[in-house]
């Protein structure tokens, strides 16, 4: 039975950001759900933590990176009684908040940037989104209910990501936003669950009219050519044909024939000009309301026959009859994502818990049918009314969890056992994520650079889409001239690729047998060709018309490179998945393949990489600002609480200087220290 | 006492005593040694005749079509065949797909199990279940092969290098399950850059890096004696710091290197990252490690089979074979298994876009070398590869046998941490008795 009325759920219209008093409040009241459980339960909260550890949990947690030795410092010297709450509503405020949530959502979602030119813009549209907080239900809808080029919406990207794999797009959506999995469903009826392959053949089948394709193409080239060569009636004229009057039957054949002439020879000149969009159905949705989803051939249950066609019907909650084939996808996106869905709510809201605290309330954040029963029931529905109440406002909604007490507890002593609910006596210990420790190195380096917006990216889009509104509104002289350039791009590139191709077998067979010279003269001219290829690219007699064309017209549209080094940027800001090798990649960042992949599991390549990589040699450097402070301090004492600040977010305790104030004596045995904190688990794990 | 001294004191024997206790996996004493059965997997192995001390484990990710490759139907209709002609091999009645022509010189080395089924369908699952025998639950992380081979039975080949290694994996690979870290594998993100930052940087003395090395314990004696015990995460960095260190002095380190290698031995393999991985994989048994993963990506071929087909089959044919050669000539093979897997097999009728889907209901796996019989088939599909007629085997079945070939239990249980019973060929696998030489 509930014991309270939550604070929430008492009748308020919400417009503007929430109220510190209601967010505290509300903050309370998970607090005391909790606790009456706890109470219950007999398990006891671990204490409130002290400043040192909540000031650097709250940077790393909130915004992604360690407090500089300064913020540390100026928390952990202020007398203020707010200053816990304050710093909370600072860093929420902050640009590095926004950062590492599109980490978590890019990590979620499977955002590849440079996937075809549509991923950029997805990455592009996603980070806006969370930069304008564009509420969680709102976001969702834009991209399930995405049509058209990718350029007009940039939402496309989701389905895009996965082109010509709608089964797979399909499992993700209702693991990543119901908590779902029916993956197996795909092929056979689910043995541990309840979906059979049917309900999963009715879902997808809300896809079904999906195609990978630009329509607009075709409009534009019916507008340059003055005739829709692909309608079927395509005669047009002619009426009746009298072969009694003989002169006027020779005169009306002759007619038809031009006509007919004319028609082929537009047919063909619209062919020719297709060349101008032909990279544009990989960044395109389109709906065709006749296409319909049919079971698989090896389909075996009594329940459908193989290659029958099938309705679209939801996974659960209540019934849908007769979808209107042309609204498939946006019955869809209204269904996922609607207050009322009896997932959408609750399980993003324990994904931010997990966010928050490292553990979900309900354990398998993807997977709530088999999930272990949560040990806090009430407190599963209170979180899912909150995300309602906030309206899907993801700041506000952290906000509140980290203004509970929980968020100033002392981190537990134990972890969670896979597969089984967590008591929360406190937040979990974890290890920094990849990014997390990268973005403090970087912080480290050249310290606060949350500011340092990767615009390249944005400017990068813009420019294509800009370039593709040109061509949508170039005049027919103008596409002809477009699709000249093109033409000639497109046999340039074939003969480069033709050229390249035999000079690649040519090489492998010099290398085969061991012609050193020959291989040096291969790659020689390898180069030359390359080099000549892109100087021609760039340069060539290029028109006001084709230049502007150009973005639009590429097959794949590479991002301009940030005017920002890459060590002076948050992770965010990189595209992405970052490559194997990098640190990123090496200390478990997304490889944006499956939902969620980041990890933070050790490897003996991590640690190899912090005892002797470039990584730490560059923070060590004196040309960075980290070592460059450390190395004008004059006395140990200094120097020490420097290290400590900066790594550790506290100042060295009593016990702590007699043990380490001999070991900074000098500026090599000072450099050997700072390693020593740097490969250490209080370093590495977040408390 | 003073409590400097103490600290002192502590973390030096704490130091001391957790490098002791590790060497890879090869943990023979403390915690470890209660979660393994020593006595029931000693007598398990001695009664077994396992001959592979080594597993060389070529994985196909994405999902490898059967019927282009180890299951060629020549006389199937043409919207299941397509283009692809099946060509003899050095076995007189073993087929193989035209892609694979250096791999047909091999078959009497190959065993092929064209009778694999599953019921998952898509990547992940797929994936975790070909690597682990279970089926993937959000409860619990299974251990894949190689942990399960050090866990059952450590590795005594070499101490100071990883026996378990995997090369080019992504991100979910589930490497050492629920068992204790040191039983994790070690992952080399590119072959070609082998195992990279193992040598202490020239600006760093010996020294330093020792009193480094001990102040690093110093540092975290707090945080150790708080969360050590109950945090597995925690004695994972341990135990990897500790491993890196004594990898760091170890005299196989170029085993990882690749440049040691003639330009011959390089080309032989191919030019292909994979080629590398391959190559790699080689030197490390060579070296003593006992498991090796290599991945290969990029099989999702749900459009233009054919093209993809061709660019991608010959990658797989020139490593593979000159890696059996290469074992061979080496007198390798006879103590090295290889293994070629995948998720599911692609659906035999072409569709729409020339493409192949997912297809769990029939494919194809591969083994050669220790423990095998060469020359030979097993299991058989329908004239389009669309179901198993005979000998169906489970990932679960081909895992025991593999357990099998190297002498291990396959049905010896290890109890997870939350206390339910697992084994290495998963519930009910049973090893395919009649490849086993």
């Amino acid at each position: 039975m509930k014991k309270l009325l939550p604070f929430l759920l008492m009748p308020f219209v919400h417009a503007a950001p929430l109220s510190d008093e209601v967010i505290r409040n509300t903050a309370r009241e998970i607090d005391e759900i909790l606790l009456a459980e706890q109470k219950d339960q007999k398990i006891t909260p671990m204490p409130v933590a002290d400043d040192s550890t909540f000031v650097r949990r709250s940077y790393l947690n909130i915004i992604g990176r360690l407090p500089t030795a300064e913020e540390a410092r100026s928390f952990l010297d202020s007398n203020d009684r707010e200053k816990r709450a304050d710093l909370i509503d600072t860093l929420i405020e902050s640009p590095g908040m926004k950062s590492k949530l599109f980490n978590y959502w890019s990590d979620l979602l499977r955002v590849k940037t440079n996937s075809e030119t549509s991923g950029l813009g997805w990455h592009v549209w996603l980070r806006e989104a969370v930069e304008t907080n564009m509420p969680y239900d709102k976001m969702v809808h834009a991209m399930l209910a995405a049509n058209d080029h990718s350029a007009n919406n940039p939402a496309a990207g989701y389905y895009l990501r996965d082109r010509g794999m709608l089964l797979d797009n399909i499992s993700n959506t209702v693991q990543v936003f119901h908590g779902q999995q029916i993956g197996c469903a795909q092929c056979h009826d689910h043995p541990f669950d309840t979906t059979t392959q049917m309900e999963y053949y009715q879902l997808a089948s809300f896809l079904a009219g999906t195609e990978y394709k630009f329509e607009g193409a075709r409009e534009k080239i019916k507008e340059v050519i003055g005739v829709d060569v692909d309608m079927k009636n395509r005669m047009t004229g002619g009426g009746k044909i009298n072969k009694k009057d003989r002169k006027a039957y020779q005169k009306q054949k002759a007619a038809m024939a031009k006509q007919k002439a004319e028609m082929n020879r537009k047919r063909n000149e619209a062919k020719d000009l297709s060349t101008v969009f032909r990279y544009h159905n990989r960044n395109a949705l389109s709906d065709n309301p006749k296409k319909q989803l049919k079971l698989p051939e090896d389909y075996q249950y009594e329940d459908g026959k193989p290659g029958e066609a099938i309705e679209p019907q939801f996974l659960f909650g209540k019934k849908v009859k007769d979808v209107p084939p042309g609204k498939r996808r946006e019955v869809f996106a209204d269904w996922a994502t609607s207050r009322d869905n009896k997932y959408f709510s609750k399980v993003v809201a324990n994904r931010l818990w997990a966010y928050t605290f490292g553990y979900g309330v309900v354990p398998a954040l993807d997977d709530w049918s088999n999930s272990p029963d949560p040990l806090y029931p009430e407190l599963v529905d209170y979180l899912e009314s909150a995300m309602k109440v906030t309206n899907y406002d993801v700041q506000q909604y952290l906000r509140i969890l980290y203004h509970t007490k929980l968020f100033q507890r002392e981190v537990s002593h134990t972890e969670p056992t896979q597969g089984f609910a967590f008591d929360f006596n406190g937040p979990i210990l974890r290890r920094m994520e990849a990014e997390e420790i990268r973005d403090s190195f970087v912080t480290l380096a050249s310290g606060n650079i949350d500011d340092n917006t990767n615009y390249a990216l944005k400017e990068s889009w813009d420019n294509y889409v800009e370039s593709f509104q040109f061509v949508m509104n170039a005049t027919p002289k103008q596409i002809r001239e477009i699709d000249d350039a093109a033409d000639k791009a497109e046999l340039d590139r074939r003969r480069f690729q033709k050229e390249t191709a035999e000079m690649r077998v040519a090489l492998r067979k010099a290398q085969e047998s061991g012609q050193t010279k020959r291989v040096q003269t291969i790659n020689l001219q390898l180069r030359e060709l390359r080099d000549k290829a892109s100087k021609k690219y760039r340069r060539g007699s290029m028109s006001d018309t084709t230049m502007k064309a150009q973005a639009a017209v590429a097959r794949r549209y590479t991002p301009k490179k940030s005017s920002h080094s890459p060590f002076q940027m948050r992770s965010s800001e990189i595209p992405a998945p970052q490559k194997g090798g990098t640190f990123v990649a090496e200390f478990g960042g997304s490889d944006r393949e499956t939902p969620s992949s980041a990890h933070t599991e050790a490897t003996v390549p991590q640690t190899l990489r912090l005892l002797n990589g470039t990584e730490t040699a560059i923070l060590l450097n004196k040309k960075g600002d980290f070592a460059k402070t450390v190395s004008k301090l004059k006395t140990p004492e200094e120097r020490l609480e420097q290290l400590f600040l900066s790594l550790y977010s506290s100042y060295p305790t009593k016990e702590e200087k007699i043990a380490f104030l001999p070991e900074v004596k000098t500026l090599p045995s000072t450099q050997a220290f700072a390693r020593a904190m740097i490969t250490s688990n209080r370093f590495l794990f977040v408390q | 006492m003073n409590p400097v001294n103490k600290l002192d004191e502590l973390s030096r024997r704490s130091f001391l005593a957790n490098t002791a206790n590790t060497a890879f996996g090869v943990t023979l004493g403390g915690a470890a040694a209660s979660w393994f059965n020593s006595a029931e997997a000693a007598e398990a192995i001695a009664q077994s005749k396992g001959k592979a001390k080594h597993v060389i484990y070529l994985y196909m990710s994405g999902g490898m079509t059967h019927i282009d490759t180890f299951d060629p139907k020549p006389d199937a209709p043409e919207e299941y065949r397509g283009p692809i002609k099946a060509i003899s091999t050095n076995v007189a009645g073993i087929q193989l797909g035209q892609h694979l022509e250096k791999t047909a010189k091999h078959a009497d080395k190959m065993c092929l199990v064209r009778s694999m089924n599953s019921t998952q369908g898509a990547h992940a699952q797929g994936n975790y279940n070909v690597h682990t025998s279970y089926t993937m639950r959000s409860s619990i992380t299974h251990p894949t092969l190689g942990s399960w081979a050090n866990k059952l039975e450590p590795s005594r080949l070499n101490q100071t290098l990883p026996p378990y290694v995997t090369v080019h994996t992504g991100n979910n690979h589930a490497g050492a399950g629920f068992f204790e870290p040191n039983s994790a594998p070690l992952p080399v993100g590119d072959a070609v850059m082998g195992l990279q930052n193992s040598k202490r940087r020239r600006e760093v003395t010996e020294a330093d890096f020792n009193r480094q090395i001990a102040l690093r314990s110093k540092l975290d004696q707090d945080f150790t004696d708080r969360f050590s015990k109950g945090q597995r995460s925690v004695r994972a960095y341990d135990e990897m710091f500790n491993s890196a260190v004594k990898l760091m002095s170890s005299k196989d380190l170029e085993a990882f290197d690749l440049s040691k290698e003639s330009k011959d031995t390089h080309a032989a393999y191919g030019s292909d990252k994979f080629s590398k991985g391959v190559l790699l994989s080689r030197r490390l048994v060579e070296h003593g490690v006992r498991f090796v993963e290599v991945q290969l990506g990029g099989f999702d071929w749900h459009s233009d089979n054919f093209t993809k087909a061709e660019e991608k089959l010959p990658i797989l044919d020139q490593a593979y074979a000159a890696l059996l050669t290469d074992l061979k000539q080496r007198g390798l093979l006879e103590s090295t298994l290889v293994v070629i897997a995948t998720e599911f097999g692609r659906t035999p009728k072409i569709d729409d876009d020339a493409g192949r889907n997912h297809f769990p209901k029939a494919f194809s796996f591969a083994l050669a070398g220790a423990g095998i019989k060469g020359g030979t088939v097993y299991g058989k599909t329908d004239e389009t590869a669309s179901n198993v007629i005979t000998k169906k085997t489970t990932p679960a079945d081909f895992n025991a046998t593999i357990a099998s070939a190297m002498g291990l239990p396959h049905d010896q249980v290890i109890f997870s941490p939350s206390k339910r019973p697992f084994k290495m060929g998963g519930k009910e696998g049973e090893p395919i008795k009649e490849i086993l030489a």
